[in-house]
């Protein structure tokens, strides 16, 4: 949580000015928005007091995978939305991401995204983990076909991971994923 | 006095020679055709034959006797060479009887002829003619001196020869001619058997020569085999020619794999792509040549080449077997995809990069539309920026066509059994959730309808129908009704008919999409009906446009085989 004011603070980094003025837009209201065009820039950006990114996938220079990993391995607890505007494939699963929105975006589910993520925080790792699996899962089971789920070997274990999951006690947070997806 | 028997054996004589000329008469007609004109040198010296013979065992008079006999050895002499060369000629081999080993086969015969009109002189073919009448007949006796039994033998080893060439020509046309190629075999045996009884003086009446007689067998079993079958319409040699031609003409990798997979002939552009298959480094085997072996060709369907005249290959796998259907070995072809791959994968990035533009832009678009309409006061500022929002809305939908478009191209056809009624409902519940203003119904008559065919194309086509006239009704609460039923005429076809309260579906759509092309000047508007329409042509589907109060299309699907 951000100290200069109560708002969270939301970090948008795309390199499409337009889509990064318009999420700013949707969000100035109840967030504190900070924005950046490039993978460079959001990285100068992101400090202690981010609580959100919402970061695009496809950038010139470093990309938003890249950017990903950066932020990872500054080992602090973001949330991270990783934005898309092409359809995931099964590389997804190598990306340690909280949540996954695809273009194009919306009012509704850019507040939606980012309270989400901001409500997370609160959970344990586990109860996080088990948001981001089920989430991942549905995402590629709504754009891959049943063939190509069929013959992925990561989506099979991405399945049984999430079965794992729900084998430990998460009762709780599987109902709150559910209502959540 | 001629008794029974040699009645029979002139007459039979005589039969053989009518039948011989019958047969040239019929092979005087196909003259052109290869091996017909060796055919009738053989049955001409069969004719021939018969004649000399039959004629010569009425004839009394020592030189006359002498001569019909020495022409009779003279025309046996002739048989079998004529016959090697009509099979070589005939089996597309042609070009050997132009070689000087051929020479030699031919100077057989013409040196026996020389030798036998001059035997009187020298006595190198026969000695010790003299009369030996039997059965009333003027039979002769002579002893055959080693150039004589050398050129009779020779002879029936050619047309041994000759006959093994055509026994394997005919078994390639495969089991319809089985018949006729046994024919072949046996018509060679009955004077090849009567002409060695003769030479070895195997007989009890060593006197009496049998192979005229036989040669009624003979002539009957060609006419049998060439004539009754026309195999001179289904020449090997032009089969040998366009298969050769035809495989080199190719203008795709073709090779010829043995049972142990090892290349024995290629074609020439698979010699171009792979020069290390020249003739004569063959046979090579198949993974040396192309770095994967058989098995892995088969399960990837493809191959890559890196070579300047290399490329991408969708492989064809063929098995080559013989009559009896025993595996003789297999044929690849290497069908050159490059072209389309890159059409593909161009159309795959153009596709991706439409989509991500656009899923930018209209996010953009619609974003900034739908604030300036809640910002703004005055109302029709606020309806043009709806406008925007709403063209944002179909800009997108296109994206999503593409991206179905896409997916529709990609499927290959999995028909499977499923009920028609549950099929429909998914496509009811999908719709009514993505246009909760609307009312979707649906029937299907009988309930229980059972359809064989891919669900999922089929589950395409019903939601962009539906969708199609929900996008395109004028009320605030569009209406669509599925009805399914198997009219008695529709010979077991369900037919989907998709009703609206719409305004007539524009002819000009209609019109381009049944003529099944574009052009310029007449085009639809989008590409939802052309979805529509490229899954009924992998589903053998036909659709139907009518209009009475509503549009009226209607799906017409066939129960398709795996």
């Amino acid at each position: 949580m951000s100290e200069s004011t109560d708002k969270p603070v939301v970090l948008v980094i795309d390199d499409e000015i337009d889509v990064v003025q318009i999420i700013e837009l949707w969000l100035t209201d109840s967030y504190e928005v900070r924005t950046a065009t490039s993978g460079d820039d959001g990285l100068d950006a992101l400090d202690n007091t981010v609580d959100v990114v919402l970061l695009d996938r496809r950038m010139p220079g470093i990309s938003g995978d890249d950017v990903l990993t950066a932020i990872r391995d500054c080992e602090t607890e973001h949330q991270v939305g990783l934005v898309t505007a092409t359809n995931p494939d099964f590389d997804i699963l190598d990306l340690d991401f909280d949540t996954f929105v695809m273009k194009p975006l919306d009012e509704t589910t850019v507040i939606a995204t980012v309270e989400r993520l901001l409500a997370r925080r609160a959970y344990d790792t586990p109860v996080q983990d088990r948001y981001t699996t089920a989430e991942t899962l549905a995402l590629l089971e709504q754009t891959k076909t049943e063939a190509e789920l069929a013959t992925s070997k990561a989506y099979r274990e991405l399945r049984e991971r999430l079965e794992t999951l729900d084998e430990t006690e998460l009762t709780e947070a599987d109902e709150l994923a559910r209502e959540d997806l | 006095m001629l008794g029974q028997v040699g009645t029979a054996i002139i007459v039979a004589s005589f039969a053989a020679c009518f039948g011989a000329l019958y047969l040239l008469q019929y092979l005087y007609q196909q003259r052109d055709k290869s091996g017909a004109d060796w055919f009738m040198g053989n049955i001409t010296s069969v004719a021939v034959f018969c004649l000399a013979y039959g004629g010569g065992l009425l004839v009394f008079e020592p030189t006359l006797r002498v001569v019909l006999e020495a022409i009779t050895i003279i025309c046996v002499g002739f048989m079998g060479p004529f016959f090697l060369a009509f099979g070589l000629d005939y089996t597309g081999r042609g070009g050997l009887i132009r070689t000087p080993l051929f020479g030699i086969v031919g100077g057989v015969p013409l040196v026996t002829a020389g030798l036998a009109a001059t035997n009187p002189l020298h006595h190198l073919v026969w000695t010790g003619f003299q009369f030996e009448p039997v059965f009333g007949l003027a039979t002769v006796t002579y002893t055959i001196q080693p150039w004589g039994v050398f050129a009779m033998l020779f002879s029936i080893g050619t047309a041994a020869v000759g006959s093994l060439l055509l026994i394997g020509a005919i078994l390639s046309y495969g089991p319809l001619y089985r018949r006729e190629a046994t024919a072949v075999i046996l018509s060679t045996a009955p004077p090849s058997v009567g002409v060695l009884i003769w030479l070895f003086a195997l007989g009890p009446l060593p006197q009496l020569h049998l192979t005229a007689p036989l040669m009624v067998i003979h002539v009957a079993l060609d006419a049998y085999a060439f004539v009754g079958t026309h195999m001179f319409e289904t020449n090997p040699a032009t089969q040998r020619m366009a298969e050769r031609t035809g495989l080199d003409s190719l203008s795709d990798p073709v090779f010829i794999l043995d049972v142990e997979q090892q290349i024995v002939r290629v074609n020439d552009r698979a010699a171009d792509v792979f020069p290390s298959t020249t003739a004569n480094r063959l046979p090579l085997a198949l993974d040396s040549v192309l770095g994967v072996g058989l098995e892995t060709l088969r399960d990837t369907g493809e191959l890559t080449v890196g070579s300047d005249q290399g490329g991408t290959f969708a492989v064809s796998y063929t098995e080559l077997t013989d009559p009896s259907d025993a595996p003789v070995g297999s044929m690849l072809v290497l069908y050159d995809v490059t072209a389309d791959r890159q059409r593909e994968q161009q159309l795959a990035v153009l596709n991706r990069v439409m989509r991500h533009n656009l899923r930018n832009e209209t996010t953009v678009i619609s974003g900034f539309a739908e604030h300036l309409a809640a910002e703004v006061d005055d109302p029709t500022l606020a309806a043009y920026a709806k406008n925007i929002e709403g063209a944002s809305d179909r800009l997108l939908s296109i994206g999503d066509n593409v991206q179905r478009f896409e997916s529709v191209q990609d499927r290959d056809r999995q028909p499977t059994s499923f009920a028609v009624a549950a099929a429909v409902e998914d496509v009811t519940e999908t719709c009514t959730e993505t246009h909760d203003n609307a009312q979707i119904t649906s029937s299907v008559t009988p309930p229980e309808m059972e359809l064989h065919t891919d669900p999922v194309l089929l589950s395409v086509v019903l939601t962009e129908l539906v969708e199609n006239a929900i996008a395109h009704a004028n009320a605030d609460e569009p209406t669509a009704e599925i009805r399914v039923s198997k009219p008695p005429e529709s010979d077991g076809d369900a037919v989907f008919e998709i009703r609206d309260s719409n305004d007539p579906i524009p002819e000009q759509e209609t019109k381009t999409l049944l003529a099944g092309d574009e052009t310029p000047l007449q085009h639809g508007q989008g590409i939802g009906l052309w979805i529509v329409y490229w899954c009924l042509q992998k589903l053998r589907g036909r659709i139907e446009f009518e209009y009475d109060d509503g549009n009226s299309v209607s799906v017409t699907l066939p129960n398709i085989p795996e």
